[in-house]
């Protein structure tokens, strides 16, 4: 258990540092870019035939929470309200602050992309194994072919190809959006059903876009197993079928965990392509358009969830690991 | 090295031992060292140029409660003719002829399905090599002792726990620490025990060891081989055991078979193949062996390379290649099988010497599953091409230890 604490300690100590370096570095990229959302602003009111002092005065109105002052000055601001876990203020939703804007784009990315994620892998993994296992028939031929093909064919590919033929082709269900506005949004079995309804297409395009990634890997994964020396072992010791299948598939999934670690961590970045197209109001979306707007902040803010998911992730799997594989424990008497 | 009779005697004197292990495993309990009969065995593997005989027209006697060694060099079948013994030859080979009797088991070749999977563990232990990873890395022993229980439907399976850590405690061992534990917290030497424990925990009365001292250094090569010795007079088993280290089958066994090319071209008690060796092959064996006392140049190694699945000779002596008493008519005909007394030599050199002048007489008679291999099966004699690809180790056998084969 020490152990474990240690561990974890070490993690986030190592965390924070990258949480530091990633802000430190992010904040002065994103100020470098060409591009100011106010001086943008004020040539737009100059040349509505506001004069120049006019203009100013109405910018400096507009945009009065933006931080002022050199570089440097911004900077330490910036750290500061961070240590009070203050991202700012949006730039382009003025006078609302980048965590409610964060939160509410992320609760559109999260939510279908986990469900999206966790289905694929779990079909892909039952796949794998069976393509694995049926190697020289054609079956497991045709699984791992169609694993490689939609491994292959790019994301917004497959989400136009599910829009054509179930918005148009078969007009089952709804082209883009969140939800059905007629439904009040809440705890109402309608709104929900929207909800499922409407996240459909896009979890289905996630799921099928990462699954045959997740088969391939899980079949190279059984193969190498089945040729390890304790499954014969457990066969010549007549261990009932089930069991060594279990020992298979235990020790097959193993690496896979840190894989699918890795993509939960990715996830808050959005998927852009998917949420464009789906018209889904997600991080992706959200990031994008942050940065056409030179949004200083946002664009801060959406990084920093970014790389703090990912650190986490990796913590994650990482202490999962611990749990799921003695020979990772260590510490405890071993060699 | 304990000779049959006392064996049978010691037996004789701990049954009271073994019928406590036996507590929880009813049905094997009631079982003796069974005997074994291998019949005409024949192992075939698939490749690209057919069928190949890895394994050919194998007659060998275990005898019930007696520990037989099988030497060979690496690639001369004694591996696939201990997976034989359990009808576990692992695809693309087969069993393509021949028998496996095991008193109380019937012919083993005739199994398969649930009959097969009970049998193996329950009534034939299998001992994997030292160096191969015989345990699930993701689970404590005691857990895949509690798997191999549940397997074989036992009942009591805190009484199967007692059972094995009595047994690891009879091989010197902590067995609440070592059941507590995963592989990696586990030495070799430990992992061998842990192995012969498996082997032998739902009291399966033969046991085949394949390479058991491999890759295990000296001291703890020593203790394995005492436990092996020790333990089947105990529990009164019949043992087999595979290796390429003469000294092994010196160390702990009553009868000794020599193979050589998939075939069995040497058998007798060990005694009397390692003191008066007929074959030339087995002379050859023992001149490569370094001497502790005396000049090292006396050792020598045996001229050329053991042949391969494809460089066998479908016809005739698969040693002649290699051979200082070669004749013509090794060449074209199966050597005949020459008995003396214990002993059993598959030699036209020694038939010849033994009768004075005719070998034909008893030409061809060696192996009754040859003539099962189809002919196409083989390619055209290529086993004068000694330096072809993957030809195996040098002769020494002596000097193999420690590879993997």
């Amino acid at each position: 258990m020490t152990v474990l604490i240690r561990r974890l300690a070490g993690h986030l100590a190592r965390g924070l540092v990258m949480i530091l370096i990633v802000t430190t570095v992010s904040f002065f990229v994103i100020r470098s870019v060409p591009g100011d959302p106010m001086a943008a602003k004020y040539e737009k009111l100059v040349e509505q035939g506001m004069s120049p002092e006019a203009a100013q005065r109405a910018v400096e109105v507009l945009y009065g929470f933006a931080p002022s002052g050199g570089l440097w000055q911004q900077y330490v601001d910036y750290m500061t309200g961070l240590f009070r876990l203050d991202l700012g203020q949006s730039l382009t939703i003025p006078g609302v602050g980048v965590s409610t804007v964060l939160f509410s784009a992320a609760k559109w990315t999260i939510l279908p992309v986990l469900a999206g994620t966790l289905l694929s892998f779990l079909i892909g993994v039952i796949l794998g194994v069976y393509a694995a296992v049926r190697r020289s028939g054609r079956l497991g031929d045709a699984l791992a072919i169609s694993g490689s093909l939609l491994h292959g064919v790019p994301q917004y590919v497959l989400a136009l190809l599910l829009m054509a033929v179930f918005t148009t082709l078969i007009p089952i269900l709804p082209a883009g959006g969140t939800a059905d506005i007629m439904y009040e949004p809440g705890l109402n079995a309608g709104y929900i059903g929207s909800l499922i309804e409407y996240a459909t297409l896009p979890v289905l395009t996630y799921a099928l876009a990462s699954y045959g990634g997740w088969i391939l890997a899980m079949k190279s994964s059984v193969v190498t197993v089945l040729g390890d020396d304790f499954i014969l072992a457990a066969e010549l010791r007549g261990m009932k079928r089930g069991i060594v299948f279990r020992y298979i598939a235990r020790n097959a999934i193993l690496p896979l965990f840190t894989i699918l670690a890795l993509s939960l961590g990715t996830l808050f970045g959005g998927a852009i392509f998917i949420e464009r197209i789906f018209n889904y109001p997600g991080l992706g979306l959200m990031l994008i358009d942050s940065i056409t707007n030179r949004d200083y902040a946002l664009m801060g803010g959406a990084f920093l969830l970014i790389t703090g998911a990912i650190i986490v992730a990796n913590i994650m799997a990482d202490l999962f690991y611990t749990v799921i594989d003695p020979r990772v424990r260590g510490g405890e008497g071993a060699p | 090295m304990p000779t049959t009779e006392n064996t049978a005697a010691r037996n004789a004197g701990k049954t009271g031992n073994a019928g406590k292990a036996g507590n929880t495993a009813n049905v094997a309990s009631a079982m003796k060292a069974p005997g074994v009969r291998v019949d005409g065995l024949t192992v075939v593997y698939r490749t690209p140029a057919g069928e190949l005989p890895a394994v050919r027209g194998i007659d060998l006697e275990l005898p019930a409660g007696t520990i037989t060694g099988v030497v060979g060099e690496s690639g001369s079948g004694k591996s696939t003719l201990a997976l034989s013994l359990l009808n576990a030859v692992q695809p693309p080979g087969r069993i393509s002829a021949g028998s496996v009797e095991i008193d109380g088991l019937g012919d083993v070749v005739k199994l398969s399905g649930e009959d097969l999977r009970k049998a193996r563990g329950r009534h034939i232990g299998y001992v994997f090599q030292a160096a191969q990873n015989s345990l699930n890395p993701l689970k404590t022993v005691g857990k895949q002792l509690l798997d191999l229980g549940r397997s074989h439907e036992i009942e009591d399976l805190r009484g199967l726990v007692r059972d094995a850590k009595d047994l690891l405690g009879r091989m010197g061992m902590d067995g609440a620490r070592v059941l507590d534990s995963h592989q990696h917290e586990l030495s070799g030497g430990m992992r061998q025990r842990v192995g012969i424990m498996l082997a032998l925990v739902l009291n399966a009365h033969l046991v085949v060891l394949d390479e058991p001292t491999t890759a295990l250094d000296m001291i703890t090569q020593a203790n394995i081989l005492r436990i092996v010795r020790e333990v089947h007079a105990e529990r009164g088993l019949t043992t087999l055991v595979i290796t390429h280290d003469l000294g092994v089958v010196a160390e702990v066994a009553d009868r000794l078979a020599v193979m050589y090319g998939g075939r069995l071209v040497e058998q007798g008690p060990t005694t009397d193949v390692l003191s008066a060796p007929r074959h030339p092959y087995t002379q050859g064996l023992l001149r490569a062996i370094p001497r502790l006392l005396g000049d090292i140049g006396e050792a020598r190694a045996l001229p050329g390379r053991p042949p391969t699945l494809g460089t066998v000779p479908a016809r005739g002596c698969v040693f002649r290649e290699r051979c200082a008493l070669r004749m013509d008519v090794c060449e074209t005909e199966e050597p005949p099988v020459v008995v003396r007394g214990p002993s059993i030599t598959a030699c036209h050199a020694v038939a010849a010497a033994d009768a004075g002048v005719d070998t034909d007489t008893t030409a061809g008679t060696a192996t009754a599953g040859a003539d099962a291999v189809p002919d196409a099966a083989h390619p055209a004699e290529t086993a004068d091409a000694p330096e072809s690809a993957g030809a195996g180790e040098p002769a020494g056998v002596q000097g193999t230890r420690g590879e993997q084969p």
